[in-house]
């Protein structure tokens, strides 16, 4: 039971992430050096929401499974069949490595830092949870990428956002002063690089599965950033002169908006009035 | 390799085909590259069947594989183009800023291989051919690609001393 409950508290969190946070998470693991950021079990599920978001999407698949089985059968299968792989490996490659439990997850050299979570390999055992593993401080190269779980006491959104982004200043009407009640904040995270600048705070309800995040980008150069939807309309909710658009992906419903090199948003299993009133509760210009 | 085994293959092949395939799409950026690293994990699970069939989760198995596979590629790519870059410069090129007429004035690879091995290694190692693009190219099996390529590769190493 309580490894059902971990693996759902894993997929809860891989769903809120967008397509591009899960793309990032999985390459960060290709690229990580020191070993394995994800399990083949996180592998797959990440891949599997994806697949999923993808058909519900309605966006046809490239593969033809079964052509494809035939091709292998017919080119591929004799080679196998004399033992030659098509690249040459290291010897006794084919030996999966026993995974180690970790408590804490440490990362020397980090390519590409566009991930803002990882879930440390091993430590998912059946005596442990996500939760517990949030709890954990992982020490990251702190010029990287960073996450931490803090039980702080309640502070006001842009105390929360201002250390990560000093020494720039961030704007009074750029957050909500405004969070649902029952939400307790778990987890946060953030990155730096050339280009950006960026902060995630991830808030669960004490007593139900919603949760929502809320991310803050300082952009540092001016990128094109995808966001993933669902087939609904994205909505232009305004106020104050700013655009806060509104969109759906799945379960989720996540708010964007952008005040100068801010780009903001929130996202999560929410109710959609929730949603509003943080958007209401953000000061005016 | 007995039908039973094959049949195996076969639902692992049909149940994480997609999974694969994306993953190594992400990775390479490359629909054939990564369709030729789903079919080199495959070829390797068949290798070691036995291995993978007394595993407790085979889909596990297949996924690190698989991650494996990808990972190896690409460094056995990398390191190819590096090696045929380097005859460029005293120093290896970056492989982002080289251009082929220069790399073709600096030396004339027929020197050291036969216009049709040139032709093989320009087109898997700089090109990014996969095996499969390149037997099509050629108009002969998969493993017949391979062991040319594997010949290019070796006489040229041969005949080459940097």
């Amino acid at each position: 039971m309580k490894k059902q409950n971990l693996s759902k508290d894993k997929h809860t969190y891989f769903s809120s992430l967008s397509e591009q946070e899960l793309k990032n998470l999985l390459m960060t693991d290709f690229q990580s050096i020191d070993g394995e950021i994800l399990t083949a079990e996180d592998i797959d599920m990440v891949l599997g929401i994806i697949l999923e978001r993808e058909k519900i999407a309605g966006i046809p698949t490239e593969n033809n499974v079964e052509k494809s089985w035939k091709f292998f059968v017919e080119n591929y299968l004799p080679l196998a069949e004399q033992d030659i792989t098509l690249y040459d490996y290291p010897t006794n490659s084919f030996q999966p490595k026993r995974k180690e439990k970790k408590k804490i997850f440490r990362v020397k050299n980090i390519a590409a830092a566009s991930l803002f979570f990882c879930i440390a390999l091993g430590a998912f055992s059946t005596t442990t949870n996500a939760k517990e593993l949030f709890a954990h401080m992982a020490n990251w190269t702190k010029d990287t990428f960073w996450f931490s779980h803090s039980e702080e006491p309640d502070v006001s959104l842009i105390t929360e956002f201002e250390t990560a982004f000093s020494p720039t200043e961030i704007p009074e009407y750029l957050l909500p002063t405004w969070l649902p009640d029952h939400f307790t904040k778990t987890i946060e995270g953030g990155y730096e690089q050339k280009t950006e600048i960026f902060k995630k705070i991830l808030y669960e309800n004490d007593s139900s599965p919603e949760f929502f995040n809320i991310s803050v980008s300082y952009f540092l150069s001016n990128p094109t950033v995808i966001y993933e939807k669902d087939a609904g309309d994205v909505v232009i909710y305004q106020k104050d002169g700013i655009d806060y658009y509104i969109m759906s992906n799945l379960n989720t419903i996540t708010a964007i908006w952008k005040v100068d090199s801010f780009e903001c948003q929130i996202s999560g299993n929410i109710e959609r009035e929730d949603l509003i009133k943080m958007i209401d509760s953000i000061p005016s210009l | 390799m007995d039908q039973i085994t094959l049949d195996f293959i076969d639902r692992l092949y049909r149940k994480k085909y997609d999974f694969l395939f994306k993953y190594a799409k992400y990775a390479f950026g490359d629909s054939s590259i990564a369709e030729e690293a789903v079919h080199e994990t495959f070829i390797v699970a068949c290798i070691c069947h036995e291995k993978l069939q007394a595993s407790l989760n085979p889909e596990g198995w297949i996924v690190n594989t698989h991650k494996f596979v990808c990972r190896n590629i690409q460094k056995s790519r990398k390191r190819e183009i590096q090696k045929i870059l380097s005859l460029t410069n005293e120093n290896a090129l970056n492989p982002y800023t080289y251009t082929e007429p220069a790399f073709e004035k600096k030396f004339d690879l027929e020197d050291f291989v036969s216009s049709e091995d040139v032709f093989i290694l320009r087109k898997f190692i700089l090109e990014g051919y996969s095996h499969k693009d390149l037997a099509q190219e050629l108009n002969i099996s998969v493993d017949a690609c391979k062991k040319r390529l594997q010949r290019a590769k070796e006489k040229f190493r041969k005949n080459f001393q940097p």
